[in-house]
């Protein structure tokens, strides 16, 4: 079932210096459950997109449906309703900064109208899902980004909201503390059941985590599907960009004649190396190779090795890929 | 030297019942003015800034009007302000001298400075905690007293030592026009009959006042803001 559903959606800005397009005829469709991923290079329009979801921007034209709702329909009251089952985290954490952790998860249970010690007991429970049970007394400055982050989540989580939108949520983050971040949104769109929607410029987040990608770009959605399948076949030129900013290695090489190898992960568990230097018989010189993140237990990565010189050699190379349906590319200098 | 500092002394003993009294005058208009103009320079200030267009509930014509009232108010002298007021101070206390009297120019005075100052603290709360707020579904009203107020207390708390210090000394100008406190007595004695042992002292008196509400302030605040480690 679809959850939040995108129907031809503009958004215009008037500034003095005449109209900025931001979004421009976005359609995409989440579905329950899904881990959504947005990217796309700054300024491209996705945390534009993010506020439209819940309406923190009013669209200049188009629908936004959640949960069936027309969002654009419902009057003032109805809508601050509506974003009490929409959880929020954001890049800088914002919490408010002169309520302790417990107090600032206990924020949005006040504005719902949950008595106080209920607030609390849950606070409590949800301090201890984000594993900070023993800092419901610290404030904001006394926490570590990672810490914030959790308490961050913890509060957008307070009122058991059926998606949570994060806007570049572990981008002010080092890579260790981003990678228990995303673990922790992972395991509450298991446990929870909520509908994780990311918004972000790293494709390692997406690959990390999501199941579903848009990338977004120049304030359109060029390319959005499956991330195995996105990942493993980019089309659209910043998808590739995106992705495979490894090729550079390629294209930083001066001479030679390459094949760039991509494995999507039907041959994780074979020696395709090994198996190719057997088959041609030829030593073959392994210029670059990079495993990326497990997407479902397939590791899914690429490779670049030289050309033989043999074209006898790069031939049996070639018709080995062919039939072991490994794509791969060309590249002569 | 020493004949000075008997001199000095003897003077002091002379007034020093009216001089207790100063002081107690002029803590009362102090305080009294500085409570009404937060009554009445708080709420304004915090409408100047939700109604200004990047507030959270822009309301341009509102926001000028009170803009232009506030500035007003605060481009006139308060010499002039005080003498202008009489009658207006007359009819609403009935009569225009002594401290109470002296409390109206002083608060018509200081709420548009006190709502400027308010203004101010208010717009340095993080626009990302108020989208935070407006994300978890806060109505405008909320979100003034949940968290516009509260995030910026240790700011107020600072700008309100700023605006006792400032109304400290429009109350020694009012002593001027038959105010009451030390500023009555500093000019009274000090001007006008060339007293200068008893206005030294009444200075010396509205520099400790000045330092108390000074000290008070800051410590308070820092006791309170959560933002230092």
């Amino acid at each position: 079932m679809s959850i939040v559903r995108i129907e031809n959606l503009y958004k215009t800005f008037h500034t003095k210096n005449g109209d900025i397009n931001a979004l421009k005829n976005i359609n995409l469709n989440i579905e329950q459950g899904d881990i959504f991923g947005i990217i796309g290079l700054s300024g491209a329009g996705k945390s534009t997109l993010v506020r439209c979801i819940n309406f923190l921007e009013k669209p200049t034209d188009g629908t936004i449906y959640f949960e069936d709702k027309d969002l654009g329909k419902l009057n003032k009251k109805e809508l601050l309703k509506v974003r009490q089952s929409m959880g929020m985290i954001f890049q800088n954490f914002n919490l408010l900064e002169q309520r302790n952790a417990l107090k600032n998860i206990c924020y949005p249970l006040e504005i719902a109208g949950i008595p106080k010690a209920k607030a609390e007991s849950r606070a409590r429970e949800l301090l201890k899902i984000v594993g900070l049970e023993d800092r419901e007394k610290s404030y904001p400055s006394q926490l570590s980004g990672g810490q914030k982050q959790r308490v961050a989540i913890a509060r957008a989580l307070a009122t058991e909201p059926k998606i949570l939108l994060c806007d570049e949520a572990t981008s002010a983050l080092d890579p260790t503390t981003t990678q228990s971040i995303l673990d922790l949104l992972k395991e509450i769109n298991r446990t929870m059941n909520v509908t994780v929607i990311i918004i972000t410029h790293e494709m390692s987040v997406i690959e990390k985590i999501c199941n579903k990608v848009a990338v977004i770009d120049n304030s359109q959605i060029v390319e959005c599907g499956d991330v195995k399948e996105i990942f493993t076949n980019p089309k659209s030129d910043m998808a590739k960009q995106l992705i495979i900013p490894k090729e550079s290695i390629v294209r930083t090489l001066k001479s030679g004649s390459y094949f760039r190898i991509v494995f999507d992960g039907h041959t994780t568990h074979r020696p395709i190396l090994s198996e190719l230097v057997l088959e041609c018989n030829y030593p073959i010189n392994l210029i670059y190779a990079d495993s990326l993140e497990m997407l479902k237990d397939n590791a899914v990565g690429e490779m670049v090795i030289e050309k033989t010189g043999n074209n006898e050699a790069d031939d049996k190379i070639r018709a080995y890929l062919k039939k072991n349906n490994i794509r791969y590319e060309e590249a002569n200098k | 030297m020493f004949n000075n500092i008997c001199l000095l002394s003897v003077e002091i003993t002379k007034y020093a019942g009216e001089i207790g009294v100063g002081i107690l005058e002029t803590l009362y208009m102090v305080i009294v003015s500085t409570l009404i103009s937060y009554i009445i320079g708080l709420p304004l200030g915090i409408l100047l800034c939700v109604t200004d267009k990047e507030g959270i509930c822009p309301c341009k014509p509102f926001n000028a009007a009170a803009g232009f009232i506030v500035n007003f108010l605060r481009s006139v002298p308060f010499i002039i302000l005080l003498v202008a007021l009489i009658p207006f101070t007359r009819a609403l206390i009935g009569t225009s001298i002594g401290s109470t009297a002296t409390i109206v120019p002083l608060v018509i005075s200081a709420f548009g400075f006190v709502a400027r100052m308010v203004e101010s603290s208010i717009k340095e709360v993080d626009a990302g905690i108020i989208e935070a707020a407006e994300s978890m579904g806060t109505p405008t009203f909320k979100i003034i007293t949940k968290v516009l107020i509260p995030e910026a207390k240790p700011s107020l708390m600072v700008g309100s030592a700023i605006a006792v210090t400032t109304i400290l000394g429009y109350t020694a100008m009012a002593g001027f026009v038959g105010g009451g406190g030390l500023g009555s007595i500093a000019i009274n004695y000090g001007f006008y009959r060339y007293n200068t042992p008893v206005m030294l002292v009444t200075v010396v008196f509205l520099v400790i006042i000045v330092q108390l509400f000074q000290e008070i302030g800051i410590r308070a605040t820092r006791i309170t803001d959560k933002r230092i480690k």
